[in-house]
């Protein structure tokens, strides 16, 4: 018989026929140790009341994931166990239910290199997209108790998330370090984000978009409003009239005489709004300070690591589906994962053809108008093989994309990127003169000392900023002419 | 022309101060309209002395006490646009610690989307108030006021119902004045004080400021002193929740407010209960008047062409076995002023000119004129004295009183076309309170 399939079993009533079963176990571990070749799991003996139940059968298809032979294979719960259900591949107890997805399932892992896959955590979910087929995709899920809100079941299981969302609860909380970079509590959400940017996963459509706090990049805010000068959160709504005769303006407590307003100033009873008096303004005072304030301000307070920032400043976060690339796929096929360093998401990288006609373009601007400028800014990252020799490749990855963050951060939506080269970036600033381009130059430039790395090893970022001359405008189409000359120069100064 | 001159004044001292020198005044007072000391002189001192009844009684009222029920208003609408705005935050801005509950009923909502808009963009600024609510209902097919007030009756919450139009605005402290009746458990419904909110703009809308002040404000102060308030206003009423319950809400077709006034009383006359309607001088609403005089007499022929439709209705109840006496008089002097004095002036004025020489006509007008002159410098002197909360504001418009009395006879002849347009043309079925379909279904 191919398809083996094997039963683990837990305390509750058993429901599968032991005439389909291969194998029957007690534990997780067990069966880890016995079999070792990719088969299917059946999750028996299910209680979805029974709260230990659940936890165990979480830790069951929580290590069957995490391990070297089943992290792709098919899972089954015999019966339905309510929101734990997205963790597994479906629900059945008889051969009849499970076999025809399963089989399949089986049989693409059986094109493949179960164990030459399973020591990298991308080729292992990549892995496990590949055996479900083409139409499965990765859907997000609302995890209320992810700092990240959002996770992606296969990824937040495969990848170990479920280990760092219980860790957050003690690393994170008051006392996180002030702007900490914090390479390795990324959510599943980012690590999809990543692969989606080197090209294995293609977004399917977008799901749902949160606000993530810009230090720690979770999603527990609580949004709250407080004083704009002191920050207090206590404060009090203060209502003001203004009085028609005499135009005196002041609190309404100051106003109100028993069930009348009378006005302190000139003792005229204010019977009528609109004809004796109105409200100038709603105000708010301060119970801290003092300070007396039209509009509060409301700021983000992360529950995670207690920063608050100002609602503007928060980053957006798109969940999408995501599904599997033809690169994706060759990847799995072959076992090897290419890594490459890309700075820029695909939405605002372009190709360097179509960058040099832009810029062509804005040089003819330029020109003709005086008030148009713009700027370049080439980023050159030196040194990354050396780097990721030495921190390994999946810390490396980490510290990069987090890098590729910050600098994203610094770019904005006008902007438009591109790629001309390995490790190297093109930045177009419109409207930005030459000693704008330089400021944000420097702040890309120190972005290199807030990645702490050991050994004393330093990540070397060379960015510099160019203006076009607009002379060069009459003689035509010259950008790609003049970049390649900027770049060599960038060279030369290492 | 000097001749006619002193002809008239001849005329006018024969008839006015002649009679009161002369032991022969029986002739004068015959000549003079006969109605006038019959009627006008003992409803002018009755006047008086119900303002200084209800003056005595308010001084010694004594503190107010802390009952502060849950008040409904139910605002009607049709098409006031952003006018809706005024009534609503005049309603949030009461200086009053109970709930109050804005109920405004859009009639015709899909022909008045302004109307619509401006309710809908009130409703999170009013419920941001603690104990003020606002809720809009929307009647998409247009269906009278009468079907709009039972329909926001259905949604009040409130012990207490104020009933407005959708151009009012009122007094800070209107809520609170009218709610403190209702701890008397024998008051049923409050009347409101109604005044003029434009009445700085026109002539015409001055006078009707005066007209308000005098036959609103002095008047029903002084009929409420003895329980006979003849009539609680549609734009601005307020009831006791139960007692709507009791007579089931409002009835179809027009002059829905005279309607219910009658109901509630032959209600009670019927149960033999004692029960009171009180005018309040103090609950005071703002309404806006036609500013045109053209505009005036028309809205004038619709209001007292009504008023025989309505009593025709009530016709078998009238009675004071029904009414009780006190009720019952004041029905009779409402039809004496409304009916038989706008039809007396008429042919009185028609036969003067009929009968005698001009010049005595002119003079005996004059005398005439001069009396109800006297008459209504008195009534407003001591009403601005004694009840006025706007006494500058009154009195800046006291230029106008010798004009005051023209203006009520020419009211007056126009009271009279309208109820004969309504005893031949049957004009309460062209009110613009309903549209005709609706009224066309109505039994009168």
């Amino acid at each position: 018989m191919k398809n083996k399939m094997y039963r683990l079993t837990l305390g509750g009533e058993l429901i599968a026929l032991p005439d389909d079963l291969n194998g029957s176990y007690n534990s997780v571990n067990t069966l880890l140790e016995e079999i070792k070749e990719p088969s299917i799991v059946l999750i028996d003996g299910l209680r979805p009341e029974d709260d230990n139940i659940l936890k165990e059968t979480f830790d069951a298809v929580y290590q069957l994931r995490c391990s070297a032979v089943f992290y792709a294979a098919p899972i089954y719960f015999a019966k339905s166990m309510g929101n734990l259900n997205t963790f597994v591949d479906g629900i059945g107890s008889t051969k009849e239910d499970i076999l025809p997805y399963a089989s399949a399932i089986l049989s693409r892992m059986g094109n493949i290199s179960i164990e030459m896959n399973a020591v990298n955590d991308d080729l292992r979910l990549l892995t496990f997209l590949f055996c479900r087929g083409d139409e499965c995709s990765l859907p997000p899920l609302a995890l209320a108790a992810s700092p990240w809100i959002y996770e992606y079941p296969a990824a937040f299981l495969i990848g170990g998330f479920a280990d760092i969302t219980m860790q957050t609860a003690f690393r994170f909380g008051p006392f996180a370090e002030k702007n900490s970079f914090k390479v390795t509590m990324r959510s599943s959400a980012e690590w999809l984000v990543s692969l989606c940017t080197q090209g294995f996963l293609v977004t399917m459509g977008l799901v749902d978009r949160i606000r993530i706090c810009p230090h720690c990049h979770t999603g527990n805010l609580n949004y709250i409003d407080s004083c704009p000068v002191c920050g207090s959160i206590d404060f009090t709504k203060k209502k003001m009239i203004h009085c028609f005769t005499c135009g005196h303006v002041a609190p309404e407590e100051n106003f109100k005489n028993g069930m009348m307003f009378i006005c302190p100033r000139c003792n005229v009873t204010l019977r009528h709004i609109g004809s004796d008096y109105d409200r100038p303004v709603e105000s708010y005072v301060c119970n801290g300070c003092g300070e007396r304030f039209i509009e509060p301000e409301v700021k983000a307070d992360c529950l995670t690591c207690r920063q608050k920032s100002a609602t503007e400043d928060l980053m957006i976060r798109q969940l999408y589906n995501y599904g599997m690339t033809a690169k994706g796929k060759r990847a799995v096929q072959l076992g090897v994962i290419d890594f490459e360093f890309s700075l820029f998401d695909n939405n605002r990288n372009v190709l360097p053809q179509y960058f040099y006609q832009v810029t062509d373009w804005l040089l003819q601007m330029k020109a003709r108008y005086s008030d148009e400028d713009f700027s370049l800014l080439c980023i050159k990252i030196v040194g990354i093989e050396a780097i990721e020799s030495m921190t390994g490749i999946n810390q490396f990855k980490n510290l990069i994309d987090e890098l590729a963050t910050r600098i994203r951060e610094l770019v904005r939506l006008t902007d438009i990127t591109t790629s001309t080269g390995a490790n190297t970036f093109w930045v177009l600033l419109p409207r930005t003169n030459q000693k704008g381009g330089e400021i944000l130059a420097s702040r890309v430039e120190k972005l290199a000392d807030m990645v702490p790395l050991e050994n004393g090893a330093h990540i070397n970022i060379q960015v510099k900023c160019f203006s076009i001359p607009t002379e060069y405008a009459k003689r035509g189409p010259v950008a790609e002419m003049l970049l390649g000359e900027y770049e060599a120069t960038l060279l030369a100064v290492r | 022309m000097n001749n006619l001159l002193n002809s008239i004044v001849y005329h006018l001292y024969n008839l006015t101060i002649a009679p009161l020198l002369n032991a022969d005044f029986i002739s004068g007072i015959l000549i003079l309209m006969p109605f006038v000391l019959f009627f006008e002189i003992p409803w002018t001192l009755f006047i008086l002395i119900g303002i200084i009844k209800y003056k005595i009684e308010r001084i010694e009222e004594g503190p107010r006490h802390p009952y502060f029920p849950a008040v409904s208003c139910i605002v009607t609408c049709y098409n006031e646009g952003r006018d809706i705005e005024k009534t609503v935050f005049s309603l949030t801005e009461q200086i009053y610690p109970g709930m109050i509950q804005i109920l405004l009923v859009i009639d015709g909502a899909s022909i008045n989307m302004d109307t619509m808009e401006a309710a809908k963009t009130m409703e999170s600024w009013v419920n941001g108030h603690s104990n003020r609510s606002l809720l809009v209902l929307p009647k998409w097919q247009r269906g009278g006021v009468v079907s709009s007030s039972n329909l926001a009756l259905q949604f009040a919450t409130g012990e207490i119902i104020i009933k407005m139009d959708g151009d009012t605005s009122f007094d800070n402290n209107m809520v609170e004045r009218a709610t403190r009746h209702f701890e008397d458990d024998t008051v049923v419904a409050v009347s409101g004080c109604l005044r003029v909110r434009n009445a700085d703009k026109t002539l015409c809308a001055a006078f009707q400021a005066i007209e308000y002040f005098v036959a609103i404000h002095a008047s029903k102060t002084a009929l409420s002193e003895f329980n006979m308030v003849n009539n609680i206003s549609g734009a601005f009423g307020i009831f006791r929740r139960e007692l709507l319950d009791l007579v089931a809400g409002w009835d179809a077709g027009t002059a829905e407010d005279l309607d219910m006034t009658i109901r509630i009383k032959n209600y009670f006359a019927h149960t033999r209960k004692k029960f009171r309607i009180v005018f309040d001088p103090e609950a005071i609403c703002f309404t806006d008047v036609p500013e045109s005089f053209a505009k005036f007499l028309k809205q004038r022929i619709r209001w007292e062409g009504d008023y025989p439709f309505i009593l025709f209705k009530h016709r078998h109840t009238i009675s004071p076995r029904f009414f009780g006496w006190a009720n019952f008089l004041g029905t009779l002097i409402n039809i004496f002023t409304h009916i038989v004095i706008p039809g007396m002036v008429f042919f009185y004025t028609i036969g003067l000119i009929y009968q005698y020489r001009i010049e005595f006509a002119i003079a005996l007008l004059a005398a005439v004129y001069i009396f109800y002159f006297l008459m209504m410098v008195v009534i407003y002197c001591v009403a601005v004295l004694l009840l006025s909360e706007r006494k500058a504001s009154d009195l800046s418009r006291a230029h106008l009183l010798p004009f005051m009395p023209i203006f009520l006879f020419i009211g007056k002849i126009n009271s009279f076309v309208a109820i004969l347009w309504e005893l031949i043309g049957k004009g309460h079925k062209d009110s613009t309170m309903a549209p005709w379909w609706v009224l066309r279904k109505n039994k009168f």
